[in-house]
């Protein structure tokens, strides 16, 4: 069976994200019990693909373990498959951090096991310390001031030169941007390295969405409004045409709905409405507390409007404060999305043993001019 | 160390890189003439008011195997100008450099095109008389070694400049070459080009002349036959239907095709693109939603700014203003049909099923003239958007297509609709439909909704079958698994196996464990902690089934246990649920032991 009768008989037409990702899982096992092991190491690889770019990841930390026993058991592949594997582990590396689940001291041994993987199979270690860094970013620099290990695996990265694991040209341009913008905190020098980016002439599925996100969220916490308007409304086009009914961009969409909030709150309920249902069903923590910090400023600024009620199609049924009126008042729903933010910043913070959520949550966002849009 | 150091440039070996690689083909030569020559019509047109636009032509005489000459009536250029556009790489006569932006009148904005002219010839001659001192004549020749002269020539011409490139190619290919200077040749790649200029392109031959490019007006294209067949021909389809693209803020105009087969959405349609009437490639992408692949189209802009391969366009907001606006020209059509031409309609949503639900999967805009048209899989048949909203009720939908052909034919025995949404769109599309339907609740199916739809057992109460419950339930706890009698059809289906979204994933954390290496067990048992207090499976005996009445009778309770778990890995492959590996042990295992009973 050739892979792209997998494809057609297990996944071709179903629905990117949950719906493929059980069409894909069916074809691994249709593989495995075919004794398949070419098109079932792909197969893995295929699924780890779907799930990270089209859903929110979890799936893939509970398929790679076995995708990893399996792809151990075949040396004989190694040579032909390995670029698979690795990508797929570098997927998995890049979220680990965004589950609430795992610990600390489980990040770290999943890092130094991609790391033996990179020696074991001679590639440099570029992808390593280039995940290391965002993950020293996200840990050190907005968590704590410790900024001289980010900088030395960011050091470390930029001597290693471009392999197979390497980032696509617009990746490496939006992580050297990310890296300009929040360790050296130097906007005039991001605007000039993501030009390629912004202007169009890179791009891949996920940028410059991120690299747009990424400018809306310096400028936002910088009190630049009007700035942050205009990168998180260039955000959340791509992001609608690209992902408008995947919950893969959650925290991309919660973090500009928290910049609309602000700056126009009927695009921000707009597209909150929109994609409260798309994004409900996603499991991932870290996605969760930017969408439902999001809710969060929307309601906020609702409420500091002057308005008092909303219409909202609500997904969750079991809760207490679900009402098949879809009417509720803005003041409960404010305070009902904050007791869920509320819940990942603890999670977060004592996963990570600091208050960097809590803090985040807490932060108070003041403009000279914002809107305040009633529907 | 403080002095500043100049870059030495290789005059040569730049032009021979500008000439030979950043182009794709020597054929753009003419492009890059014919765009030199309306440009300066245009530059006459505006300066000259002595010069009527009705005047405006360009001419090409090709003496067969020799030499080209391009003709227009345009500006001319005199010494000053020769000497700062002709002969600087990068400045053009187009680019207001003062300003530092290009003259929207013009098409070419590099100041490079002439240079293309070296990929057929090793001399570029270039006579010109200029509006503005008619009385000189000057001769500019290029060398490919970028050597040039200037000379005043007394030689008439009329104003405007000609252009005169000659067979002398010493390297390349020659026989390649050699093709070009050819009448046909030339023809052709006008027509392939400019065949939308404004202005009147002709080949001249002795006192014959022919009219090269279409009088055709993107604006005023009207005329559907003719458009249809515009796109035969340029496209090389017989098109479904035909409209036009009419920009409101006069960003572009052209014609869409609507395909008269289905296309995947991974496919890229190549649309035919003009910018300022002269083709700019006939494989842009991205100037059309990515929504809309089932569209090609034939259009031309005059603001949109092309990247320098000037086979597409740079990403900016003008670009996006222009995506957004054929977005509307698309919608305005749907609409225009909704009202006029249902049939064609129903026909194009047939066709492009796949197709409009991406439409609306991704804007907003159309929902109320598309949903109503989308068709759907359900338990009772397939069934359009309308026919599900008028259904009344609350009904349900399932994104995963094996639990829809495991439910549908019970919800169908009951007359009930279940919707298959596992197909691509569809989840977002439901959603959409829940949202503006008013008779009918649409719902995503949870096991709850299954459990309530399950009608009670006759046997609830009765001892034998509470003892039987009493012992399933034990025997598939180990499974993390409950118990229940049901009633259902059909009778034949004894068993039917639910779990929710939790107990799903607990159930693959399970089978990662079996493999997994010590670094993820940890990660893995942390999630399988945190899942496993709302996990809920349920395994529905159906009361009405032969075997699960034997079974309500059966005294032996290892012969229970044995078709319990039986039916239990029965109904995890009837529901395509994977195997954990002792699940297929335990299945073998029992089958024997039943052989031995």
């Amino acid at each position: 069976m050739e892979l792209y009768e997998y494809e057609e008989e297990f996944y071709e037409f179903l629905d990117p994200g949950e719906s493929r990702c059980k069409g894909i899982r069916r074809a691994i096992d249709k593989a495995l019990e075919r004794q398949d092991i070419k098109n079932a190491l792909t197969l893995y690889y295929i699924f780890i693909e779907e799930d990270t770019f089209e859903c929110d990841g979890f799936q893939s930390f509970i398929i790679f373990p076995e995708y990893l026993a399996f792809f151990e058991k075949y040396p004989e592949y190694h040579d032909t498959f390995k670029d698979e594997l690795m990508w797929a582990f570098k997927w998995i590396l890049g979220s680990a951090e965004d589950f609430y689940q795992i610990s600390l001291k489980q990040i770290t041994d999943i890092y130094r096991q991609y790391g033996e993987y990179c020696d074991k199979f001679n590639y440099n270690k570029r992808s390593y310390y280039r995940h290391l860094w965002c993950l020293l970013d996200t840990f050190q620099i907005r968590r704590f001031p410790l900024i001289s290990s980010v900088e030395e695996a960011h050091k470390r990265m930029m001597h290693c030169s471009i392999d197979n694991l390497s980032e696509p040209k617009s990746g490496e341009i939006d992580d050297l941007t990310s890296y300009t913008l929040f360790v050296e905190r130097n906007i005039e020098k991001a605007l000039k390295i993501a030009e390629p980016v912004l202007s169009g002439q890179e791009w891949c599925n996920v940028v410059p969405h991120y690299t747009y996100t990424n400018f809306a969220d310096y400028y936002f916490d910088h009190g630049d409004l009007k700035n942050a308007m205009k990168y998180a409304e260039r955000a959340v086009r791509i992001i609608n045409r690209d992902f408008g009914s995947q919950s893969s961009m959650m925290r991309y969409k919660g973090r500009c709905i928290s910049v609309l909030a602000f700056g126009d709150t009927k695009k921000a309920l707009k597209l909150f409405r929109r994609q409260l249902t798309v994004c409900y069903p996603n499991t991932c923590g870290l996605d969760h507390f930017y969408f439902y910090r999001g809710a969060y400023h929307l309601f906020s600024q609702l409420e500091k409007s002057g308005q008092k009620t909303v219409r909202l199609k609500l997904p969750f049924k079991e809760e207490e404060i679900y009402k098949e009126s879809c009417v509720y008042s803005v003041a409960k729903i404010k305070d009902f999305f904050y007791s869920k933010v509320k819940f990942y910043a603890d999670k977060f913070d004592e996963r990570d043993g600091n208050r960097h959520f809590n803090k985040m949550l807490s932060k108070k966002y003041e403009f000279e001019e914002t809107d305040t849009n009633m529907e | 160390m403080d002095k500043d150091y100049k870059f030495k440039v290789n005059l040569g070996g730049m032009i021979d890189i500008l000439s030979n690689h950043l182009y794709s083909s020597p054929d753009v030569f003419v492009r890059e003439l014919l765009q030199n020559g309306t440009d300066a019509i245009s530059a006459r047109t505006a300066a000259d008011s002595n010069f009527s636009e009705n005047d405006a032509k360009v001419e090409i005489e090709v003496l067969e195997g020799k030499k080209i000459i391009f003709r227009d009536n345009g500006t001319g250029l005199n010494e000053e100008e020769i000497h700062k556009f002709l002969s600087v790489i990068g400045q053009s006569s187009k680019y207001d450099i003062e300003n530092n932006r290009a003259n929207g009148d013009y098409i070419g904005r590099f100041g490079i095109g002439l240079l293309s002219c070296f990929m057929v010839t090793d001399h570029i001659c270039v006579r010109t008389r200029s509006y503005k001192s008619p009385d000189t004549i000057l001769e500019w020749k290029g060398m490919a070694d970028g050597t040039y002269t200037i000379e005043k020539i007394n030689e008439e011409i009329e104003i405007g400049t000609e252009i005169i490139i000659e067979n002398n190619k010493a390297e390349k290919d020659s026989d390649v070459v050699d093709d070009y200077y050819n009448c046909d040749t030339i023809a052709n790649l006008v027509y392939y080009y400019g065949l939308f200029l404004k202005y009147p392109v002709y080949t001249v031959n002795g006192e014959e002349r022919t009219r090269l490019n279409l009088k055709f007006d993107f604006d005023a294209a009207k005329n559907k036959e003719l458009c249809m067949n515009m796109g035969k021909t340029f496209l090389g389809e017989d098109f479904l239907d035909c409209f036009t693209l009419k920009s409101p803020s006069g960003l572009f105009s052209g014609i869409a095709y609507v395909l008269p087969y289905p296309v995947s959405a991974n496919v890229r349609n190549m649309h035919r693109i003009y910018l300022k009437n002269m083709l700019l490639t006939e494989s842009g992408e991205r100037l059309l939603p990515e929504w809309a692949f089932f569209i090609r189209c034939i259009i031309n802009t005059n603001d949109l700014k092309p990247t320098s391969s000037r086979e597409d366009f740079y990403e900016d907001e003008t670009l996006d203003k222009a995506r957004t606006e054929i977005a509307d020209c698309i919608a305005d059509y749907f609409e225009d049909l909704d009202f006029n031409n249902k049939n064609m309609l129903y026909e194009i949503v047939r066709i492009h099923n796949l197709a409009v639900k991406s439409v609306l999967s991704s804007s907003d805009g159309l929902d109320d003239i598309l949903l109503p048209y989308i068709m759907f899989e359900t338990s009772l048949g397939e069934m359009t958007g309308k026919e599900i909203t008028e259904f009344g009720g609350t009904t349900f939908y399932t994104v995963d297509v094996n639990q829809f052909r495991q439910l549908a034919p019970l919800y169908a025995q009951r007359s009930e609709l279940l919707i298959n949404a596992g197909y691509v769109y569809e989840n977002a599309i439901l959603t959409k439909l829940a949202d503006s339907s008013i008779n009918t609740d649409i719902e995503k199916l949870t096991d709850t909704d299954i459990d309530f739809m399950l009608d009670d057992s006759d046997f609830d109460g009765d001892p034998a079958a509470e003892k039987l419950l009493t012992v399933a339930s034990r025997i598939l706890k180990k499974y993390d698994c409950k118990a229940a009698l049901k009633e259902f059809r059909p009778f034949d289906i004894p068993t039917l196996y639910t779990i929710n979204e939790k107990a799903y994933e607990a159930r693959q954390i399970r089978r990662a464990k079996e493999s997994a290496n010590e670094v993820f067990m940890g990660m893995l048992s942390s999630f399988e902690e945190e899942i496993s207090s709302s996990t809920v499976a349920c395994l529905y005996l159906n009361t009405n089934n032969l075997i699960v009445r034997k079974l309500i009778d059966c005294e032996d309770k290892e012969k229970i246990r044995c078709y319990i778990e039986i039916l239990y890995v029965q109904s995890l492959l009837s529901g395509h649920f994977p195997l954990l590996h002792n699940e297929m042990k335990i299945l073998n295992e029992n089958l024997y032991k039943l052989m031995m009973f």
